[in-house]
């Protein structure tokens, strides 16, 4: 199952890791601290479908976020790369990560193997 | 010793006031301070909070001509404030920093910055930029996100979505400062748009222009005051751990199933002295609908997953075991962040609420609030 890298921050301390950069670990303290690729594979914890943006200009609708927790053990958000309604537990994976956009995450649903 | 609230005070809430903040903050300070019986030279102190949208307690000292200033507060917080501000207006009365506090939050919430609609004022955290690049960025979609989770761990579902806000509907048709009135029925609330699933239009609170206020002073004081006092038994603040760096920076919470409200709900009936069973009446943190399960639920009021069932068997009505939202809540009395929630409450005890009067009630539980941290307080009739 491949799925593109999702950049995590780390502690070197706990071992834990997370997706906002942070200048010291917010499970221990710590701040020996390293960023580092992980692998975007997760679960879908839950989500959001919009369907009236509340933006200036407004973006277009209908789109969902999802809350991914990933095999790693960090939960991050990113755009869900369907148009079906997502299931709690679904296994998906990172499709895209856009550098030039604050490094958004996009996910696509998977297969279970 | 105890303090109480002895006085509220409202502007009128509506979608354009035309007038400043700090003349809003100060039309409700002085009709609180008048419902008490008191002059604002009986006032020593001042507290407030805002999100940078409001009159500091400064100004408002300045525009009551108050010559006694013992103590000025301003919290940079929002929804989480009104009880939290309350028990520490009380801590500063019991600790002999003040005698008197009146404690307000005024807005243009309308007409001027609105809070449902972004969160990109001012340099945005690392964690807002990120959600703005997704489209991830306003107040319903976060707390959309919350109610999912609730629904998959509950089996909550759109119907309890609904018998919630048609429960407030009956109170806010009957509350003349309610800027959402009108019954709703179940098809009504199902053709009401979507705005970020789970949560439609009619989920949502009403933003407003005005402003809301309480006087606080010692109970020995409140007993030679015009009204019958509304004792603080006790409350709490707490926010569970790693809340973020921002209110929609959910990434390092665990449990969206659960909100502050689950947190505090120990210390909560502990410091009050009395148990879930025993409170009167619940005036819910309700920004959204959602956000009333999460509440009844967290404090233990309604076990895990009955909240829809309770609200649909007419136990929240004014004649129920448990009177919830008796203004129609802030989603149909208007958004002032929960203040007017501690007012109503306030009003209730008095037996002072018109039609909406639930009977021989003798305590309140207030909760301000509904996302990582938060307060709750009880207020009663008697000690």
């Amino acid at each position: 199952m491949t799925s593109t890298a999702v950049p995590l921050q780390s502690c070197r301390g706990c071992g834990r890791a997370w997706h906002t950069v942070l200048p010291s670990c917010p499970y221990c303290a710590g701040i020996d601290l390293e960023r580092g690729d992980a692998s975007g594979l997760g679960r879908v914890y839950s989500w959001v479908t919009v369907a009236r943006s509340l933006e200036d200009p407004p973006r277009p609708v209908p789109y969902t976020i999802i809350a991914v927790d990933l095999d790693v053990g960090a939960r991050v958000f990113g755009r869900y790369d369907a148009t079906e309604e997502p299931v709690a537990g679904e296994r998906v994976a990172c499709c895209r990560v856009e550098a030039e956009r604050n490094g958004a995450l996009t996910f696509r649903s998977v297969k279970e193997t | 010793m105890r303090t109480a609230i002895v006085g509220v005070g409202y502007t009128p809430l509506t979608p354009n006031s035309g007038t400043t903040t700090l003349d809003l903050a100060l039309q409700a300070c002085r009709a609180a301070i008048a419902d008490a019986g008191l002059k604002p030279a009986d006032i020593d102190g001042v507290a407030s909070y805002s999100m940078g949208d409001s009159a500091p307690a400064q100004s408002v000292a300045t525009g009551l001509a108050m010559e006694t200033i013992d103590y000025l507060l301003d919290l940079s917080l929002g929804g989480q404030a009104p009880c939290y501000l309350t028990l520490l207006a009380d801590a500063a009365i019991k600790a002999g920093m003040a005698k008197t506090v009146v404690i307000y939050r005024a807005l243009n919430g309308r007409s001027g910055a609105r809070i449902g609609r972004t969160d990109t004022h001012g340099a945005p955290a690392p964690s807002t930029a990120y959600r703005q690049a997704l489209g991830f960025t306003a107040y319903p979609q976060y707390m959309a996100m919350w109610a999912r989770r609730f629904m998959i761990e509950t089996g909550a579902n759109e119907d309890d979505l609904a018998a919630v806000v048609m429960a407030q509907r009956w109170y806010s048709h009957r509350n003349p400062r309610a800027v959402v009135r009108g019954e709703l029925t179940r098809e009504q609330y199902y053709q009401s748009p979507m705005v970020a699933s789970p949560l439609r239009a009619v989920d949502c609170t009403r933003e407003v222009d005005g402003a809301c206020a309480v006087v606080l002073t010692s109970l020995d004081r409140a007993r030679d005051l015009r009204h019958k006092p509304a004792i603080l038994l006790g409350g709490a603040y707490a926010s569970g751990a790693r809340p973020g760096l921002d209110m929609g920076d959910g990434t390092l919470w665990a449990d969206y199933a659960r909100n502050c409200q689950h947190m505090l709900r120990e210390r909560l009936w502990r410091n009050a002295g009395i148990g879930p069973q025993d409170v009167g009446a619940a005036e819910i943190y309700d920004c959204f609908s959602s956000t009333v399960l999460f509440g009844l639920e967290g404090l233990g009021l309604v076990p895990k997953g009955g909240a829809g069932d309770f609200i649909r068997s007419g136990a929240t009505g004014v004649t129920g075991k448990l009177p919830v939202n008796t203004h129609g809540g802030l989603l149909c009395e208007g958004y002032l962040h929960g203040m007017n929630s501690i007012a109503e409450a306030v009003l209730q005890l008095r037996g002072d609420a018109g039609e909406r009067t639930v009977a021989g009630l003798e305590s309140v539980v207030v909760t301000s609030g509904a996302l990582m941290d938060g307060s709750a307080m009880v207020l009663a009739g008697h000690e």
